[in-house]
């Protein structure tokens, strides 16, 4: 569990470290719209290289970056396989029954590779290199607006806030039972199915019921300490937006303009 | 069973950036059939170090032997389940491992692991149940209607039962009160007595440490700084000093009787060493002398 | 005129036969410390959360600083009462500590410059300021006790009360946030109302009310309760050292002072009575 590295925030100070999240998140979403524009080899080598040049930037080594896909490892060669066995069109290389090898098929699925790689190391880039609570901040300036429709947006972000910060105390509890109860002679990840099933039990009832003794706790502590609800309140965070926020926008919008030039050319 | 410690090393997250390394060069003895005290600051390594003792983790260099089997880095993780019974871990608030419906079932998940029968395995459960003290009335009823006195026991029941050679206690006495740490200290000094048993102890009470260890292992950084009886480790105030350790409180006492003229040699470490090295230094009630 | 005033409070938990607080009257003077001891289970704990409206009494009254506990005062109450609960793990709220910090003073719409200001008075002030952006899994328990405190220090209230506050702490952690307290209640002229089952906080107050089953039995000074030698086991607190000693000195015969000593006082009475042999 400790050696999982998809998700996690690596500490930093280079240039995308200090990004204001909401620009980081904003960067992430338009990468992510445009990916989904990219049809012929000239879109995709700019939003690689785009992609490159920001990891560079982040100073997080590439290594770090490959770890962080290979949990999803599987999940890429079952999609690429079925895009190869079931897409269809153009010439036919190899047919048994409902699968076939297609011209169509084969780049389709390099395709989709392509667009599912660049969009997890783009969004690995943002969990790297921004804190968790500093994504909790973004999203709720960027959720801002929605106020005006009384939507709670300041109650989400403290709930969004309080679970990222008790997210490493879970983790630890969950190893702890995980290891008392190793003890005790439950051999987690040997036997059938029906075995593992049963070795669950042990570790999610005490952490269902520690979690829950935890939230009682919390909500007392919290209301002894005058929390009444969440919009009413002032605000200790602030997020600054510099130049380099904008600038980095900017260069992404541009981008963007760019890869819808691009299409053309097919 | 004889556990000891060769020049280990372990590292958590080894190749990330968040590598760590939590034991360094680490070698020692536990004594088989005695009570041994491991003792120092939080993050010292204390929790990393018993996990090494029943095979949870395996030393990332140098290597651990636990009776005749000998864990290294290249140990398969197939085949450790046995080490599990001979060497039983009670972790610190263990009382947040319970589980089942009733008590007695969740003392008895554990000889149920390792194949025994239900009825065996119930029969095993009675008798740890009996041993932590809990009354009949409570097998029955939920761990969760407990007060957490009475789960810390029934989570020490858990482990008995699987009637280990080695007994391993982090901290078993944290957040109870005066009366439940008492009881939990009487229990375990009982089985090392009574029934032999190896009893490593990790503990922030230093008069714990000088009332029933044997052997102290203090810890610091990740590194073994002292190993030896207590009065060996309790005798270099100064050495104790420089690492923030206390003195056990007679001890501390005695050192400052010492300074008003009285003479302690050698240094006592319990109650009941002090009064008898300070009586014959003081007068007897109603003015007589003392011989 | 009394800080805390209350009295005949009962309350009885939904499923349980008997009262957690039964019939319980006591004041506590502003300025004063005073400790609530019992054994696990005694109701001590409840009676905390009633005292800050957490729970509702079943009948009698509370009073603090002039205002009557009621529903509609809840709040105003609270705002006059700091707590440091037992978990120091489950009363961390803020993703950073001085995120923690600033939690109470966020809730009473206090702005953001004077929070600013504020918060680096109060870690400085527990000695947390160094660690203003760690994690709370980057920190000790003794730590993120400290930074509970400051958090408390903050809104500056009248009255600190600690609900076992040390009891999962190590020692050291445990002395440190005593030491803190005691420094803390001097400057602010803080009324303490500790509950706890540590005998060095119990000697920290003025007064001590023992409770078992939901109802005072014993109200006295630290002095004077520590003269019950080894029955403090079964009201919940332990034996202090000089108290042992003392017995079993008496149990050899040798002559011992009257009444109970703490440590400091009995190391002089025993020079003075060596120097009679």
């Amino acid at each position: 569990m400790n050696n999982f590295m998809f998700g996690r925030y690596i500490p930093g100070n280079s240039w995308v470290h200090r990004l204001d999240p909401r620009a980081k998140l904003l960067l992430c979403f338009i990468y992510i719209g445009v990916v989904f524009f990219a049809n012929n080899f000239w879109t995709y080598l700019l939003l690689t290289v785009v992609l490159l040049g920001s990891i560079i930037l982040a100073a997080v080594p590439a290594r770090i970056f490959i770890r962080g896909l290979r949990p999803l490892f599987w999940l890429l060669l079952f999609t690429v396989v079925i895009q190869i066995f079931f897409g269809a069109g153009g010439h036919v290389y190899w047919q048994w029954g409902v699968f076939s090898i297609t011209h169509d098929g084969l780049v389709s699925a390099g395709l989709i590779l392509m667009r599912f790689v660049l969009i997890i190391l783009i969004s690995t880039l943002l969990t790297f290199t921004t804190q968790p609570l500093a994504i909790a901040d973004g999203i709720e300036s960027l959720l801002n607006p929605l106020r005006k429709v009384h939507f709670p947006v300041a109650t989400l972000a403290l709930m969004l806030s309080l679970s990222l910060r008790f997210v490493p105390t879970l983790m630890d509890e969950a190893t702890k039972i995980m290891n008392a109860q190793r003890s005790r002679g439950v051999d987690f990840g040997s036997g059938g199915l029906r075995q593992q099933i049963k070795t669950i039990v042990p570790i999610l009832i005490p952490l269902f019921v520690n979690a829950f003794q935890r939230a009682v706790d919390i909500s007392i502590a919290m209301e002894a300490r005058g929390y009444r609800d969440g919009e009413n309140r002032t605000k200790y965070r602030q997020l600054k937006w510099r130049s380099a926020d904008t600038i980095s926008l900017v260069g992404f919008v541009i981008m963007a303009g760019l890869v819808i030039a691009l299409r053309q050319l097919t | 069973m004889e556990i000891s410690f060769d020049k280990v090393g372990f590292w958590y997250q080894p190749g990330t950036p968040f590598a760590f390394q939590a034991l360094k060069d680490v070698s020692l003895t536990i004594p088989s059939g005695q009570f041994t005290a491991v003792i120092g600051h939080t993050g010292s390594g204390k929790s990393t170090l018993i996990q090494h003792l029943n095979a949870l983790l395996k030393p990332t260099t140098g290597r651990v032997l636990i009776g005749d089997r000998t864990i290294d880095a290249k140990t398969s993780n197939k085949h450790l389940k046995p080490l599990r019974k001979t060497v039983g871990i009670v972790f610190q608030f263990p009382e947040n491992q319970l589980f089942e419906e009733t008590v007695l079932k969740d003392i008895a998940f554990g000889p149920q692991n390792f194949g025994v029968t239900s009825q065996a395995a119930t029969e095993m459960a009675q008798q740890a149940a009996k041993q932590v003290g809990l009354a009949d009335e409570l097998l029955t009823r939920s761990p969760f209607e407990l007060s957490g006195g009475q789960m810390r026991r029934v989570a020490i029941a858990g482990v008995l039962a699987l009637r280990p050679d080695v007994l391993v206690l982090d901290e078993p006495t944290a957040g109870l009160d005066p009366r439940g740490r008492r009881d939990v200290m009487t229990l375990v000094t009982k089985l090392q007595r009574e029934q032999q048993m190896t009893i490593v102890l990790i503990t922030h009470q230093m008069d714990d440490v000088a009332r029933y260890a044997q052997n102290v292992v203090v810890m610091a950084k990740g590194a073994v700084v002292k190993q030896g009886t207590p009065q060996t480790v309790f005798s270099d105030a100064n050495w104790l000093a420089d690492h923030q350790l206390a003195l056990p409180s007679a001890a501390e006492f005695a050192a400052q009787l010492s300074q008003h003229g009285f003479h302690f040699d050698p240094l006592p470490l319990t109650e009941e060493a002090l009064v008898a090295q300070l009586a014959p230094q003081l007068p007897l009630k109603g003015g007589q002398h003392n011989e | 005129m009394a800080i805390i005033s209350v009295s005949n409070l009962t309350y009885q938990y939904a499923q349980s036969e008997a009262p957690a607080v039964n019939d319980v009257t006591f004041d506590v003077e502003a300025g004063d410390w005073v400790a609530i001891v019992g054994h696990n289970g005694s109701g001590k704990s409840t009676l905390a959360k009633l005292l800050i409206g957490i729970l509702a009494a079943d009948s009698g009254t509370i009073d603090i600083a002039g205002t009557r506990l009621t529903e509609a005062s809840v709040w105003d109450v609270r705002e006059t009462i700091g707590m440091v609960f037992q978990n120091p793990d489950n009363q961390f709220v803020g993703a950073t500590v001085a995120d923690d910090v600033a939690f109470g003073m966020e809730n009473r719409h206090v702005s953001r410059d004077v929070m600013i200001r504020r918060v680096k008075e109060a870690l400085l002030q527990v000695g947390m300021w160094e660690f203003r952006d760690r994690e709370p899994a980057r920190l000790s328990g003794g730590q993120k006790q400290r930074v509970a405190l400051a958090g408390v220090m903050a809104v500056a209230p009248k009255i600190l009360i600690l609900d076992e506050a040390t009891s999962m702490l190590d020692p050291e952690g445990r002395s440190d946030i005593l030491n803190t307290i005691k420094t803390l209640k001097q400057k602010l002229n803080l009324t303490v109302l500790s509950i706890t089952h540590d005998i060095d906080e119990a000697a920290q107050a003025d007064r001590i009310l023992v409770i078992d089953d939901g109802r005072f039995i014993e109200e006295a000074t630290p002095q004077a309760l520590f003269e019950h030698g080894s029955d403090l086991i079964a009201m919940g607190l332990d034996v202090p050292f000089s108290a042992k000693l003392t017995e079993l000195l008496a149990q050899r015969g040798v002559a011992v002072p009257a009444h109970y000593l703490d440590e400091g006082s009995l190391a002089d009475w025993l020079w003075k009575s060596r120097l009679t042999k």
